[in-house]
């Protein structure tokens, strides 16, 4: 509890040191329609009880793609990673909304219908089904005056969709994310480059994701 | 043989066009000596001759000049109506009145012919007959904006005049001068209005419209001119006044984004490190060096945001803004003068044609 605090307090103390002129942008563009390539290096740790798995080295790649909707604050958003290690491995899922900006055109609250799968085949600890959940959080985006970075901060929470037979079923967990991006002036091209970790749990199986990321988006028919 | 042929012709129209030129002066010549004629028999009160005689010269009058015309119907009009009550002819004299009037709305008759009913007489068909005429120069020089050019125009009576520039090669017409309700006027010209040209090198027709105030007939002239102008002279441009800015950049501005940089790198740092609940996964773990690379280059981000970042510029202080602003009107003015004096070298010569349609 104390480390969420932690983000929270952290992320807040980013919002009060920002800029007065904050610019309201989607990750990758000022409305339109965001279409970003994904690349994330990933380490896994999994555990079931006191049993732990040897750390696994995944590459992920995905697209991710933002829509504009006739209201101007609601955006549709969703991603595919998939494992660059066979179709049974590390892949997930996020189709969702955005609302915002808010606070100085700064944060944007997320919600998102996730699917997620994972498989450690040396260690025993498999679960090959596919867990169903929401994701529910808040990015903040900072720019750096006009001089094309911007800095980014999320946090999510991991949400049962359903009651689950077992307690074991439950879904639960937390992800967060820090990244740094750049955008060309004039072109409507934006990189980035950031770290993110996820915490999962569920089948009785604890997992820990931590990837570094890249990804490069376009932003078409945006202002 | 075709060489020998145009050498003929040639030689021929040499001999012949002294020949032709000589005709003309004999004719014009001629016309003067009876209009001479013509007077002494007016005065001589011999009317009878001296109608005789000016019938004898209308014959001729496509030679006459308009001042022989206006001689010759004064003339007339003193034969046809001379002081002796038993030679007068009323309405032959207002004929040749009429005839007067219409090439010459302000003619007046000399003191040798002129006697109260004749006058009269003149000041009455002047009231009846709507006449207009116009008596431009030969030759017109106008000069930028300033230096314009005069068309003298005369009415029988009270006239609404105008005054238009009609260019033969694109057709634009340009209104150059109107009036009021006047019998006599000096129309301008001008070349320039200060903003563009209103007359260039070509072809023009200047078009008069003379509106009669009492019935609101009107009656056009118009006159064939060819313009000779000088080169335009090209625009000046003076830029935009720009406020000037101060390249010191804001302490507080800069140290945001250092501020935002360190900011996020050590939430970037928490979230890797110290946001990771402890448990048995983390333990096998420790910490993520790539975490700490990412926000080095988040920091590294900010301080490159202190060189990109164009907003960073600030405006100058109130004094200095003041000091550009004066400098800037000055340069205005010296620009204004400059175009003043170009302006002025932009010369048109407008020959007219004499004879309007």
């Amino acid at each position: 509890m104390s480390k969420a605090v932690t983000i929270i307090g952290t992320l807040f103390l980013a919002l009060a040191l920002a800029p007065a002129r904050l610019s309201g942008q989607a990750p990758y563009g000022d409305g339109g329609i965001d279409i970003t390539v994904l690349a994330h290096e990933a380490i896994v740790h999994t555990a079931a009880g006191e049993r732990l798995a040897p750390e696994r080295h995944v590459g992920q790649v995905g697209l991710a793609l933002g829509v504009p909707t006739p209201l101007r604050a609601l955006r549709v958003h969703g991603h595919v990673l998939t494992s660059t290690q066979g179709q049974n491995d590390l892949r997930s899922l996020d189709v969702g909304l955005t609302l915002g900006p808010f606070l100085a055109r700064a944060l944007v609250l997320e919600a998102a219908f996730a699917q997620r799968a994972s498989y450690a085949p040396e260690t025993g600890l498999a679960h090959g089904r596919v867990a169903e959940f929401a994701r529910v959080g808040a990015r903040v985006r900072v720019p750096l005056g006009r001089s094309g970075f911007a800095l980014h901060v999320l946090g999510s929470s991991y949400l049962a969709t359903n009651e689950p037979e077992d307690a074991d079923d439950a879904v639960t967990g937390w992800l967060g994310e820090s990244s740094v991006s750049y955008r060309v002036r004039r072109f409507p091209v934006t990189a980035m480059l950031g770290y993110r970790i996820e915490r999962f749990r569920v089948f009785t199986v604890e997992q820990e994701v931590s990837s570094l990321t890249f990804s490069l988006g376009v932003n078409m028919l945006g202002r | 043989m075709l060489t020998r042929l145009i050498t003929l012709t040639a030689v021929l129209v040499a001999l012949a066009h002294p020949h032709a030129v000589a005709e003309a002066q004999a004719l014009r010549a001629l016309d003067d000596e009876a209009l001479a004629a013509i007077r002494e028999d007016v005065l001589l009160q011999r009317y009878d001759q001296a109608i005789r005689r000016a019938n004898d010269v209308l014959g001729s009058a496509r030679a006459m000049t308009l001042r022989q015309r206006v001689e010759l119907w004064q003339m007339m009009a003193a034969a046809y109506y001379p002081p002796d009550a038993a030679a007068q002819k009323q309405d032959s004299a207002l004929l040749q009145i009429d005839a007067l009037v219409r090439v010459a709305p302000d003619a007046t008759l000399p003191a040798e012919l002129s006697w109260p009913g004749l006058d009269t007489l003149v000041e009455k068909a002047r009231a009846f007959v709507f006449s207009v005429t116009s008596r431009p120069p030969p030759e017109l020089v106008l000069r930028g904006a300033s230096q314009a050019g005069f068309i003298t125009v005369v009415a029988s009576r009270p006239t609404r005049f105008r005054l238009t520039t009609v260019s033969r090669a694109t057709g634009v017409a340009v209104v150059q001068d109107s009036t009021g309700l006047v019998t006599e006027a000096q129309l301008r010209l001008r070349a320039h209005n200060g903003r563009s040209p209103l007359i260039e090198s070509g072809d023009y027709r200047i078009v008069i419209v003379a509106r009669d105030g009492r019935t609101a007939d009107s009656t056009v002239i118009v006159h064939d001119a060819v313009a000779v102008a000088s080169d335009l002279p090209g625009p000046i441009r003076v830029p935009r006044f720009v406020p000037p800015t101060t390249t010191t950049r804001s302490t507080a501005r800069m140290g945001r984004a250092l501020a935002l940089g360190i900011g996020f790198a050590g939430a970037t740092f928490a979230i890797a490190r110290e946001a990771r609940p402890p448990g048995t996964i983390r333990s096998g773990f420790g910490t993520d060096q790539r975490a700490l690379v990412v926000g080095a280059v988040m920091v590294g981000a900010a301080v490159a945001s202190l060189f990109l970042d164009d907003e960073a510029a600030r405006p100058a202080d109130a004094a200095t803004i003041e000091r550009a602003r004066r400098d800037y009107d000055r340069r205005v003015s010296r620009a204004a003068a400059d175009s003043r004096e170009r302006l002025a070298d932009y010369r048109v010569v407008l020959r007219i044609e004499p004879e309007g349609l």
